[in-house]
């Protein structure tokens, strides 16, 4: 039974919003080891947010502990896993060239290798589903497009880097026995909606609460069809473009926030 | 036809700088500082990390097309974090390699990829180029097919054409011989793309299970 009801987690890119997030939303529930490759102490101290509304981690006190680790290091990432239930990869590195491979694709092995030796129950791997690629093979003028649709990452440099480390830890999934979640993310934005803010949620859209929220859900699922499932993360909006109910109805989890205000009229 | 052919200081990148040079302006591109491997000309050697884009921009300035052998038996890497290593090397290295060959106008990248992405299928099968690969969870297995992956999805932005031509072990009686293997190139550097795709698969191998039916 791959289900994590409790016990440990350890969590990579622990410092970024989604980290943030995810801390936030599990922190009553498992004992956390918060790691980045930047002290989470000197991110809330410099106030490094990804952008203006983008939250910041809470500094734990004990038992939860707090960690540097750089991915891109086997021995720290297999150091972090030890004595861990289950583990969430939520690193990223977009656009630089000298470190893209190096976080997205390299650190995707290392954290599911890591995963695996030190036999955790259950990994959530994350990624993004990149909604327009500017070819032809992209799935923007599709509709309904499920979860499990292969991704065309193009040239891109962050989404075939992070691609690659998708396609890494399936076969980790299929080969090694680690159970794996794939959380696929797109646009992100705060639950209030603010004046400032409005106009308009594009599609595959997700609030960062309801984003750490789906890990909570991710850990607790029960024992999944396949050794790894891809899920979409994103709020169930009526522009059908793309289908959320896969996550409804293998984890159990659907967005809370639907951002309605911003695609209904008023009334009257 | 002036072709850079990468992996030139391992055996099967050697081998084809040598075979082709006779029909070919070759320049032999390797990670090491000297190609190492006998029959390549160390005049035209070039040393270049491929991972580094003015590098691999240099080493194929003036090409009509690339043979991009690292992949097949890539140089392996030793010490901590050598798995990493490798897997970055490949991984990156040909997506900039890709990225220098769009920028310079290449039409067309033959990659030589590895029969090994098929070892683990049961041997009663008969596996043909439509099937996934299987690569191992070892950084070995899964170099080669992230340098697939990174051209199959370059590829299908239609901005080059790539054909993969996965080979066995060179000169193994289950992998793939040197004449086969110079042979499939020679083919590859000229072959009409079929139905608009801009990737294509074949395999080459000279004996054992992967001989195609009727070889």
């Amino acid at each position: 039974m791959a289900t994590v009801a409790g016990g440990k987690v350890v969590i990579f890119g622990a410092g970024g919003p989604v980290g943030a997030a995810t801390i936030t939303a599990l922190k009553e529930h498992y004992t956390l080891r918060c790691t980045d490759a930047v002290a989470l102490d000197q991110i809330v101290a410099e106030e490094r947010r990804q952008s203006v509304t983008a939250p910041l981690p809470e500094l734990l006190d004990a038992p939860h502990e707090r960690t540097v680790v750089d991915v891109t290091s086997y021995d720290q990432v297999r150091a972090a896993c030890e004595g861990m239930d289950a583990a969430i990869n939520l690193t990223v590195l977009r656009h630089v060239l000298d470190k893209a491979f190096a976080v997205n694709t390299v650190g995707a092995y290392n954290v599911a290798k890591a995963a695996a030796d030190a036999g955790l129950r259950r990994l959530i791997h994350t990624g993004p589903f990149h909604t327009r690629m500017g070819h032809h093979a992209d799935h923007w003028l599709d509709h309904q497009v499920p979860d499990d649709v292969p991704l065309h990452p193009g040239d891109d440099l962050y989404a075939l880097s992070k691609y690659l480390g998708g396609h890494i830890t399936r076969v980790f999934a299929e080969e090694r026995g680690l159970e794996v979640l794939t959380f696929l993310f797109c646009g992100f934005r705060p639950r209030q909606i603010t004046p400032v803010k409005g106009g308009g949620v594009g599609p595959f859209t997700v609030s960062w609460e309801d984003s750490g929220e789906s890990f909570l859900y991710g850990l607790r699922a029960g024992d999944m069809p396949s050794p790894y499932e891809v899920f979409f993360i994103a709020a169930d909006t009526p522009d059908r473009k793309y289908r959320v109910d896969k996550a409804r109805r293998l984890l159990g989890w659907q967005a809370k926030d639907t951002f309605e205000a911003l695609y209904r009229r008023p009334a009257g | 036809m002036k072709l850079a052919i990468t992996g030139a200081d391992q055996p099967m990148g050697a081998l084809l700088c040598q075979r082709l040079a006779a029909h070919h302006e070759v320049i032999p591109v390797g990670a090491a500082v000297d190609p190492g491997e006998d029959g390549v000309d160390a005049a035209s050697y070039c040393h270049a990390n491929l991972n580094l884009p003015p590098a691999a921009a240099a080493a194929i300035r003036g090409t009509d097309m690339i043979v991009h052998a690292q992949p097949h038996d890539p140089a392996p890497a030793s010490g901590t974090g050598a798995e990493g290593e490798l897997l970055e090397r490949i991984s990156r290295g040909t997506y900039v390699l890709l990225q220098a060959a769009m920028a310079a106008h290449v039409g067309r990248l033959i990659l030589i990829s590895q029969m090994r992405l098929f070892q683990d299928i049961p041997e009663q099968y008969i596996v043909t180029e439509t099937w996934q690969p299987r690569p191992r969870p070892e950084a070995a297995s899964l170099a080669p097919f992230m340098a697939e992956l990174v051209c199959r999805e370059i590829a299908r932005t239609g901005r080059i054409e790539v054909v993969n031509l996965r080979m066995g072990t060179l000169g193994a009686a289950d992998g793939t011989s040197g004449d086969d293997a110079v042979a499939a190139v020679q083919r590859a550097l000229v072959l009409e793309m079929s139905e608009g795709y801009h990737w294509q698969e074949q395999h080459v191998v000279s004996g054992g299970r992967f001989l195609p039916q009727g070889a």
